[in-house]
């Protein structure tokens, strides 16, 4: 078996959680409380495939392979008295009971620091029970103070405990006209730092993006972060598709980073899915296989805000879910190809990778988003995300010129030869992607 | 009571919240410090009670501040609502916030020497593995891209008639400029400025501030040599084809 552990740091973390895991016990026929829905034999998906994710107990019961970490109670109550509150067993689920303040520093050295001997233990316990752990999907934000703080220590611990196991992130990227917290690009920048050696793969999620998809796409007027969570919680399935079902062209977690990043520290491909429409608007969309494979090259369809026509392609696959045939993918990828909007790095291998799971995507009881009999989710590695690096460097400077509510860190330990020390890495970071983007020979044909 | 989710804002910031109605003022104002880094005693607190109105009361103000006093009153008494909003107000003038939205500042510079001296960068492993223009090969393609360039454009002169063909269709036109173009490449490659018979150019002739032709707006483009190809291609009658159908 190829266990994977998912791991929900901090709020925004543990309720991304929520909304995926509802969604999987869905796909795979499983009830609220872990048992199977009525009718069912076995767990939808395959045996090898399911259980990647779940776990089976011997009276029968189906349990998640998940922990939910947070330092303050209040999310992790939410579980433990939600609807999925049999699903979990309770040692998945620990909570602290002081919170991070929107602070990297006290997520990552003071409060943090007294729970993780506890989280690692649970950790041990998980990955005891697998017989071949392939490894973490992380699931955090970058500019809360637990999910940036708490989420990199225990990063890097999982590097020092489990070594080489692939750590795959999908992370909540700040958006980028307004801040959640003042200080939210200093966590962003300093947890960046701290874990560009420690994951393999980050799927960066940028609210904003999501937001506008719900309002424009889904005709929600003010989408809550219920809404917003759905949304994410669809693209995640979508992405861990062929781990959990059999048959899928199969694909293991280290593929990821194997398709999709030439050098470690380039591992923020950019995320895009389609079809996104409200079930007021389904009747109108045709959705064929042509067509939202365009969509994913289109800027609303991106989870995160920047310009893919200005950068260029390291790689990019194509994961597809539902009635799709190979020919209309080939045909859907000749077709952009043609277009030349794709623009290849051409001094290191690229690809084109294409993914089928004959798993259509579920739709949840309650969300916007219209059930769609096929679905796709572009994971590309372009340098074009370099402008969200770029967008929070700026906005860390804009406060530390000032040295603007650092002695909120130092006050929990931390030096502030850290905040320069990770400042430096990202401008490296930023550096990179220009490395990457340069020495291609120009295209054949060019416009301007 | 359990805790309500509330939109908290302020100049700088917008977020998604929970409060408890059990806190007291000015354990709240302490929270909304975090979040907003405007501290307790300079905040005017704001509640819009329909997220989507302009309608406001204000249910703190930083006049006569107390901490003692907000210790006594309890957040339940403003009665806030679900997914209702709370701006928060900056009053200190001199506050750590002043200036966070200006955009001038001098931001951290790493310069060419010290990103190549690290050791874990893109730069080194493409050196380390003689990758882009660390490839030995590199230059000698480049020379022969650069060549071939030159030679397609010797037949090209100002004033010939041109057809451009690619995916879109087929568009005419005239050659207006043949040269380098500083703005579009360093290396010295030659690009031909067109102007086409129709609107289905980019610009009018003017790249990054310099002007190399004058088109009428639209009309012109910068393309590669090898995408011109000039000849015998006269002028398309607009209506011709309107005729044929009369």
């Amino acid at each position: 078996m190829r266990e994977v552990i998912s791991v929900n740091v901090g709020q925004a973390g543990c309720q991304i959680g929520n909304a995926c895991w509802e969604l999987y016990s869905q796909e795979h026929g499983i009830r609220p409380d872990g048992y199977l829905q009525d009718g069912l034999e076995r767990p939808k998906g395959g045996d090898e495939g399911f259980s990647t994710f779940f776990s089976e107990t011997g009276s029968g019961k189906y349990v998640p392979r998940a922990l939910y970490v947070d330092l303050e109670p209040n999310v992790i109550d939410e579980v433990r008295t939600g609807a999925y509150r049999h699903l979990f067993h309770p040692e998945q689920l620990i909570a602290g009971k002081e919170d991070a303040a929107n602070n990297y520093a006290r997520g990552h050295y003071t409060v943090g620091r007294e729970i993780l001997d506890d989280i690692l233990d649970r950790v041990r316990r998980m990955t005891d029970q697998c017989d071949g752990l392939q490894g973490f999907l992380f699931t955090h934000s970058l500019g809360g103070g637990t999910g940036s703080g708490l989420g990199s220590l225990l990063l890097e611990q999982l590097s020092i405990d489990y070594g080489k196991k692939s750590k795959l992130e999908f992370a909540v990227y700040p958006a980028p006209q307004v801040s959640t917290s003042v200080v939210e690009p200093y966590n962003t920048v300093l947890t960046t730092h701290t874990t560009l050696e420690h994951a393999d793969c980050t799927f960066m999620v940028d609210n904003e993006a999501i937001y506008d998809m719900c309002r424009r796409n889904l005709d929600i007027s003010r989408p809550s972060f219920g809404a917003l969570n759905s949304l994410i919680a669809q693209v995640v399935s979508s992405v861990t598709a062929s781990l959990r079902f059999d048959g899928s062209l199969n694909v293991d977690l280290n593929e990821f980073q194997t398709n999709l990043v030439p050098y470690p520290r380039i591992h923020f491909p950019l995320v895009s899915y389609a079809p996104v429409f409200s079930k007021a608007r389904s009747t109108h969309e045709s959705n064929n296989v042509s067509e939202i494979t365009a969509s994913c090259f289109e800027p609303g369809n991106q989870l995160v805000k920047c310009d893919p026509r200005i950068g260029k392609y390291m790689a990019t696959c194509l994961l597809y879910r539902g009635d799709v045939v190979t020919r209309d993918v080939q045909n859907s990828v000749a077709q952009i190809k043609a277009k030349k909007t794709v623009q290849l790095v051409d001094w290191c291998p690229t690809g084109f990778k294409i993914g089928i799971c004959f798993q259509p995507p579920t739709s949840i009881p309650g969300s916007e988003l219209a059930s769609a009999k096929r679905a796709v989710c572009m994971l590309s590695n372009t340098t074009a995300i370099a402008e969200a690096w770029k967008r929070i460097d700026k906005k860390f400077d804009l406060m530390y010129s000032k040295r603007a509510f650092v002695h909120w860190y130092v006050g929990e330990g931390m030096e502030e030869g850290e905040f320069t020390e990770a400042r430096e890495d990202l401008a490296a970071l930023e550096r990179d992607y220009e490395e990457v983007g340069t020495d291609s020979f120009p295209e054949e044909e060019e416009e301007y | 009571m359990s805790d309500i989710s509330v939109y908290i804002t302020s100049d700088l910031t917008s977020s998604e919240r929970r409060i408890s109605p059990q806190w007291d003022l000015h354990y709240l104002k302490t929270k909304l410090e975090l979040i907003t880094g405007i501290v307790p005693k300079d905040q005017i607190i704001q509640h819009y009670p329909i997220a989507s109105s302009d309608e406001k009361r204000i249910i703190s103000s930083n006049e006569k501040y107390s901490k003692e006093q907000d210790e006594q009153i309890r957040v339940a008494q403003f009665e806030i609502g679900p997914y209702s909003r709370l701006h928060v107000i900056d009053t200190n003038p001199d506050s750590q916030l002043q200036g966070l939205e200006e955009e001038q500042v001098e931001g951290f510079k790493l310069s060419e020497e010290e990103y190549a001296k690290k050791s874990n960068t893109v730069l080194r492993w493409k050196k380390d593995n003689q990758l882009g223009r660390f490839d030995p090969q590199y230059e000698a393609e480049k020379q022969k891209k650069l060549q071939e360039n030159l030679k397609i454009s010797e037949n090209i002169k100002v004033g010939d008639r041109c057809r451009v063909i690619n995916i879109q269709g087929q568009r005419l036109g005239t050659v207006k400029y043949v040269g380098e173009i500083k703005q579009l490449d360093s290396d010295g490659n030659i690009w031909v400025g067109v102007e086409f018979d129709e609107p289905l150019g980019r610009n009018d002739g003017l790249i990054d501030g310099t002007k190399y032709f004058d088109a009428r707006h639209n009309h012109g483009s910068f393309l590669k040599p090898k995408q011109v190809e000039v000849g015998d291609f006269p002028e398309e009658d607009p209506f011709a084809s309107d005729d044929d159908e009369l």
